[in-house]
């Protein structure tokens, strides 16, 4: 029998139905090059280094709402990497996903919430009745839901409690000041870190009345720094929405979304690294959308993860060579 | 009756009986005319078995007939390297006969050999949840959530593979490797330790061991195996220059070198790793002048991690 390999292939699979995949993706594999062996065999010196031998690592987490859980994903990536944490920073929907994180929940458990955001109701902070209720009353919103998911994981704990380090960010909406946490109880922090302005009432605490920290600080890298990062990783969820909002609530929420977008142009350039999930598409409120944010920041840092690599090795080179 | 026969009757008779749910009696010459389309495949022709199925499929034939030639026109855009052709075929036709599953199992293995592995996800998913038992669809999605790179499903969707019954030295690196990416090294360790029972002759799993061992920490243990993947008078360049990496950071210079010196011998001239880890190796040996020269050469490539750390290097006494 004559047969072309391809149609032999072809009928193999008609008659058998095996298959018809190449190689598995994705899984650790022999480094297909000699810089990815000395990547790869480098890393795991460095990263067996204690904190104190190398340079502390910090993510900074970025706001962008619904968007902002593609640092979930994120964080699995670099956590598969093996990469060190050695502080975390939030602002907004960063200061939640970090302020889980720095507490010591397991990234599965954080994907949980991506995945239940329709039976934890944080759509219904942005909707409905609370809509209305901002428009016949003026009357800012106290977004009932997302308070419940921060009190209910990081409720009754502190600051020094943490198993990583971590700060958010929000704003004095009186004064325009950037108020970075970094001490005392956790939950009212990370509460008035995600508390959107004009929208959500001001959270008052130590004297102040606190809003979202993405008006002034976007990507908090500096706030990162200030608890000892010396190496930061920045994940930033710019927004890419092309669309005219179609009521008033969201239409404020497209401008702080842009404002913060614009701040995150200039502010990236104080990261050591940037990642960047391709979620603009997805808005604020898209909160049925979380988990596709989670995946795509899951695949943003997987793609740049060698060269992630790569930096956080040359910037430790000193510390590493010495040992070697 | 001849290969090419029987490969015919198993096609149009026997073996789609699975999936195929013959209704009525097909016509003849419908039949007659998947048949030579089929011939065409069977002859390599895949084109010509394309412009075959097209005529029938303009004849509107019956339902059964049609079925069989949209499960061929789609492995025959496959073997003619046009999945996106392919892929089309099978949407169409899992939406025309949504109980044959041969078309969502085509798709799922199309998207996930074309890189589409949350497509592939969506599909092997809910089939392996109806079939748990079925080591394929398994395999599938553990390899879509792999290509995902969400390593904790896909080590699940092994498990339920393994449990299912697949086995052999090549799954079970797989398997290892996916463990590995969730940096589950001991688990790795344990199924590479299987994989080379069930493939002791396979040299590739004893490497593959070693830069377990060596990213677990055990170096001396990741030249032992270096050396068994290579066996005595190994002429691996790569793997000597890999065995020199791992002597490297034991702490055993001199024989890293000796390694790294045999690798060399093997390799192209002038590869910018090699340069850098000879240079490493000589700087720990008190030999600085050796070193230096071997460090400016690494300086000097085209990759700069390689050069920022061959300057790195250079800076240090």
């Amino acid at each position: 029998m004559k047969l072309f390999p391809r149609a032999a292939a072809c009928l193999s699979l008609l008659l058998a139905g095996t298959p018809c995949c190449a190689a598995p993706p994705g899984a650790a594999r022999a480094s297909a090059t000699r810089e990815g062996f000395v990547r790869d065999m480098l890393w795991e010196k460095l990263v067996a280094m204690p904190e104190g031998e190398r340079p502390p690592v910090g993510v900074a987490l970025s706001g962008g709402g619904a968007r902002g859980f593609a640092h979930t994903g994120v964080l699995e990536a670099l956590n598969y990497a093996g990469f060190p944490i050695d502080r975390i920073s939030g602002t907004s929907m960063g200061s939640v996903i970090g302020g889980f994180y720095a507490s010591g929940m397991t990234i599965d458990r954080i994907w949980d919430f991506g995945r239940r955001t329709s039976e934890l109701k944080l759509d219904r902070d942005f909707g409905g009745f609370s809509l209305l209720k901002l428009l016949l009353t003026e009357q800012l919103i106290s977004p009932k839901y997302i308070t419940q998911v921060i009190e209910d994981n990081l409720g009754g704990r502190d600051f020094s409690g943490l198993k990583t380090p971590f700060a958010c960010v929000a704003m004095d909406f009186r004064t325009g000041e950037k108020i970075v946490f970094y001490e005392g109880p956790l939950a009212i922090a990370v509460r008035a870190s995600v508390n959107l302005p004009g929208i959500f009432a001001p959270v008052e605490y130590r004297h102040r009345y606190l809003v979202d920290g993405g008006v002034v600080d976007f990507i908090p890298i500096d706030a990162a720094r200030s608890i000892g990062a010396e190496w930061v990783l920045a994940s930033v969820t710019e927004n890419s929405v092309d669309e005219m909002p179609s009521n008033v609530l969201l239409s404020l929420l497209q401008v702080i979304d842009i404002r913060g977008s614009i701040l995150a142009e200039g502010q990236e350039k104080g990261a050591d690294f940037v990642v960047k999930p391709r979620a603009g598409g997805i808005k604020v409120a898209d909160f049925e959308r979380c988990a596709e944010a989670g995946e795509l920041g899951r695949a943003a840092a997987r793609e740049s993860m060698d060269a992630a690599r790569n930096a956080y090795i040359l910037r430790s080179a000193g510390a590493l060579l010495e040992r070697i | 009756m001849t290969a090419r026969t029987a490969l015919l009757l198993l096609l149009l008779a026997a073996s789609p009986s699975e999936a195929f749910f013959w209704r009525k009696k097909a016509d003849p010459a419908h039949e007659k005319l998947m048949k030579a389309a089929v011939a065409r495949l069977d002859d390599g022709d895949c084109a010509g078995a394309v412009d075959s199925i097209n005529s029938l499929l303009a004849m509107d034939p019956s339902r059964e007939i049609k079925e069989r030639a949209y499960y061929c026109l789609g492995k025959c855009h496959e073997a003619l390297g046009a999945p996106d052709r392919a892929i089309n075929t099978y949407r169409l036709a899992a939406a025309l006969y949504p109980d044959n599953p041969l078309f969502p199992k085509a798709l799922a293995e199309l998207y996930l050999a074309n890189g589409f592995y949350d497509k592939a996800a969506d599909i092997y998913g809910p089939l392996a949840g109806k079939d748990p038992s079925s080591q394929q669809l398994n395999v599938g999605l553990a390899r879509s959530y792999a290509g995902l790179g969400a390593f904790r499903e896909a080590a699940a969707s092994y498990a339920a593979a393994r449990a299912a019954g697949a086995a052999g030295g090549a799954f079970l690196a797989e398997y290892a490797r996916c463990l590995e990416s969730m940096r589950d090294f001991k688990g790795a360790a344990a199924l590479l330790r299987e994989a080379r029972a069930a493939a002791p002759s396979d040299a590739g799993l004893a490497r593959e061991m070693a830069r377990l061992a060596s990213k677990s920490g055990d170096h001396y243990a990741a030249a032992v195996l270096a050396d068994e993947a290579c066996g005595p008078d190994c002429r691996d360049g790569e793997i000597l220059f890999e065995k020199g990496i791992y002597l490297l950071l034991a702490g055993e210079r001199s024989g890293a070198l000796a390694a790294l010196d045999a690798a060399a011998a093997l390799l192209p001239g002038g590869d910018q790793a090699l340069a850098l880890v000879r240079g490493l190796a000589l700087r720990g040996l008190g030999r600085p002048a050796e070193s230096a020269a071997a460090l400016e050469a690494a300086s000097a490539g085209d990759s700069p991690f390689l050069a920022g750390l061959a300057s790195a290097a250079r800076g240090k006494k």
